[in-house]
């Protein structure tokens, strides 16, 4: 008995001992709160209070979490981390050096989660992202202005790989632009409504493939898909194009133009969908194609309920 | 003394600062243990909703910062009221007849993450959810509307100019009608995304006769249980109503047009339609021969493109 305590009272010092003379090495976790101070090595128990602080105390492969409610300064996120706001209303508001609330100024593996980005009366992106690997899940990102995107997706210079869950992103400028470099984007269970523009898929001269399913994409003002890109087309043997989006069990309706494809290089796919209210369902221009698998309900616009191409099932 | 005095004026100099910052932020809490005496920020919640509204500014959101009940409010600009992780629970009407009225005038209201439960005193005299007046939009998200109590309309759509309401991921129980779309004027765009309604009377009405366009799209949906219509039409007026991969089960009338309805448009694919009493109403509906219907019934084909 008497043995035993005492071992356990060695342990306890030494585990005591070796956590003291630890150094102020990263921790994987590391923790924010709208109460919390920027000191320390932002633990559970004493949170700090900016993401910017909180991510010079984890390294690559951590996460900032937030343990409270509260609003967030802008963030330039320079490393693969994720931010989770589970659970709690974490609102982050301000513009970072690249002009976004969230920057993610690297090449690097980010997840968000359970943040909302709010720019309204702040002149900025929502979030803006270049390449690696990206993933938000269950965001809401609102209130950028005309001209500002929620999401700007921007010259993605190597495989890119994008994918935007169970989010809405609403009031914006433009909902999720995606403009040039060599991108694949998956959108599921997201709502873009009311913005001037939903998704503006912007090739340039790069490469862009984007699967929308279970989408809800309503009320934009002036397009709700647009798949715009650099001529000359660019064609493969297989008769794909450079800019192509598919889009699954989505709806597209009450926006001016439902879906644009505006390049010969464009090509957009639709299943499943229902496409209703829009003041022009289809626009194909400049030779783009809008195809349909013959699934879709295209009924109840004012004009452009034909697509250009029907596509069988397989 | 002289420099008490210089105090003195450093304090009501103090005091005029306090006064300019306690203007209206883009961001406000409330808190069950809160107090209406506070600022309202994260470290100080105010207790009311009511009273956190007076220190937003439009275009902002009130956070619930830690569980409680909490009463109704009129929301009479554009401010958002959003909950995560803990039970906001509103459960008395505000003055102007519902848990929440929105008459913000322009601009969107997002309702995120709340319960609205108002008291079991019987149709009479029950309050309404919420009731939406004026504003660009309205966002109801992972709400949930009719636990124990009573509610008269879950959510009444009531503009007179154009605006725009999308209801996702919420449950709307109890409620004499639970979503009730009757624009006054403009057109009334609507979405319903994986909302389930369980009406006492009818589920999702639809209501043209005010003067106001309906334009409604319904996917991912359940509505059942109604002792009235499952889907309620009421002409006269230019009504389109998409119903995409929903179920409409249980109701004693599945589909009920009334009163001139004829200029309306009910189309229907890939849904389940089950479990109704009544089925005549059913010819008006346009099909796209896509959908479970549990019984033979006389419907207009239409094609997929």
């Amino acid at each position: 008995m008497r043995i035993a305590a005492f071992s356990i009272g060695l342990a306890v010092i030494a585990g005591g001992a070796l956590a003291t003379s630890a150094p102020a090495r990263a921790e994987r976790d590391v923790w924010v709160s709208g109460v919390g101070v920027d000191t320390g090595n932002c633990n559970m128990a004493a949170p700090c209070r900016s993401f910017q602080y909180a991510q010079t105390k984890t390294s690559d492969g951590g996460a900032i979490r937030v343990a409270s409610s509260g609003v967030f300064e802008a963030v330039t996120i320079r490393k693969s981390i994720s931010i989770i706001g589970d659970g709690s209303v974490a609102i982050v508001k301000g513009i970072a050096p690249c002009g976004a609330a969230i920057c993610v100024a690297v090449s690097s593996t980010v997840t968000l989660r359970g943040l909302t980005i709010d720019q309204t009366g702040v002149p900025g992106h929502g979030i803006q992202v270049g390449g690696g690997s990206f993933q938000m899940e269950n965001c809401r990102v609102v209130g950028t202005g005309s001209g500002k995107s929620g999401i700007a997706i921007q010259n993605a210079t190597i495989d890119a790989r994008y994918s935007i869950v169970d989010s809405t992103i609403a009031n914006n400028g433009i909902g999720i632009s995606v403009t040039a470099g060599l991108s694949l984007v998956t959108i599921l269970r997201v709502q873009i409504e009311n913005n001037e523009q939903g998704i503006v898929f912007d090739r340039g001269n790069g490469q862009i493939r984007s699967t929308i399913s279970e989408s809800v994409i309503a009320g934009n003002s002036m397009r709700g898909i647009s798949a715009l890109g650099g001529e000359p087309q660019v064609i493969d043997p297989l008769g794909n194009r450079p800019l192509e989006v598919m889009l699954d069990r989505t709806l597209v309706v009450n926006n001016g133009d439902g879906i644009v494809a505006e390049s010969k290089s464009a090509m957009i796919r639709i299943g499943n969908s229902v496409v209703t209210g829009n003041n022009t369902a289809l626009k194909p221009l400049k030779k783009g194609i809008i195809g349909s698998y013959r699934t879709n309900k295209i009924d109840g616009n004012a004009a452009g309920e034909d697509p250009t191409r029907n596509m069988a099932r397989q | 003394m002289r420099h008490l005095m210089n105090l003195k004026a450093a304090v009501v100099g103090g005091l005029l600062l306090g006064a300019t910052a306690a203007q209206a932020e883009p961001v406000t809490w409330v808190s069950a243990t809160g107090t209406d005496a506070n600022t309202c920020d994260i470290a100080a919640p105010c207790r009311t909703l009511r009273h956190a509204l007076t220190k937003t500014d439009a275009g902002g959101t009130i956070g619930i910062a830690s569980s409680g009940n909490f009463a109704g409010v009129n929301l009479t600009k554009p401010v958002s009221i959003v909950a995560e992780g803990v039970q906001a629970v509103i459960n008395s009407a505000a003055g102007c007849g519902a848990a929440i009225c929105v008459n913000a005038g322009s601009g969107a209201v997002t309702l995120r993450g709340i319960t609205i439960d108002l008291p079991f005193g019987g149709m009479p005299n029950a309050g309404h959810g919420i009731l939406f007046f004026s504003g660009a939009a309205l966002y109801v998200e992972k709400t949930h509307i009719g636990e124990s109590g009573i509610q008269k309309f879950g959510i009444g759509f009531l503009p007179s100019a154009p605006a725009y309401l999308r209801i996702s991921d919420t449950v709307i129980t109890n409620s004499g009608e639970g979503i009730s779309i009757a624009p006054r004027g403009g057109t009334a765009t609507v979405v319903l995304n994986r909302v389930q309604v369980k009406g006492i009377l009818h589920n999702v009405t639809f209501e043209g006769q005010f003067g106001g366009a309906i334009q409604a799209t319904i996917t991912n949906s359940t509505i059942s249980n109604a002792v009235g219509a499952g889907l309620l039409v009421i002409g006269p007026g230019s009504i389109d109503v998409m119903v995409d991969r929903s179920n409409i089960v249980n109701n004693a009338y599945a589909t009920e047009f009334r009163d001139g309805a004829n200029n309306t448009r009910l189309r229907v694919g890939d849904s389940t339609i089950a479990g109704f009493d009544y089925h005549t109403f059913l010819d008006s509906l346009l099909s796209y021969g896509s959908n479970e219907i549990d019984r033979p019934v006389s419907v207009e084909k239409i094609p997929y493109k």
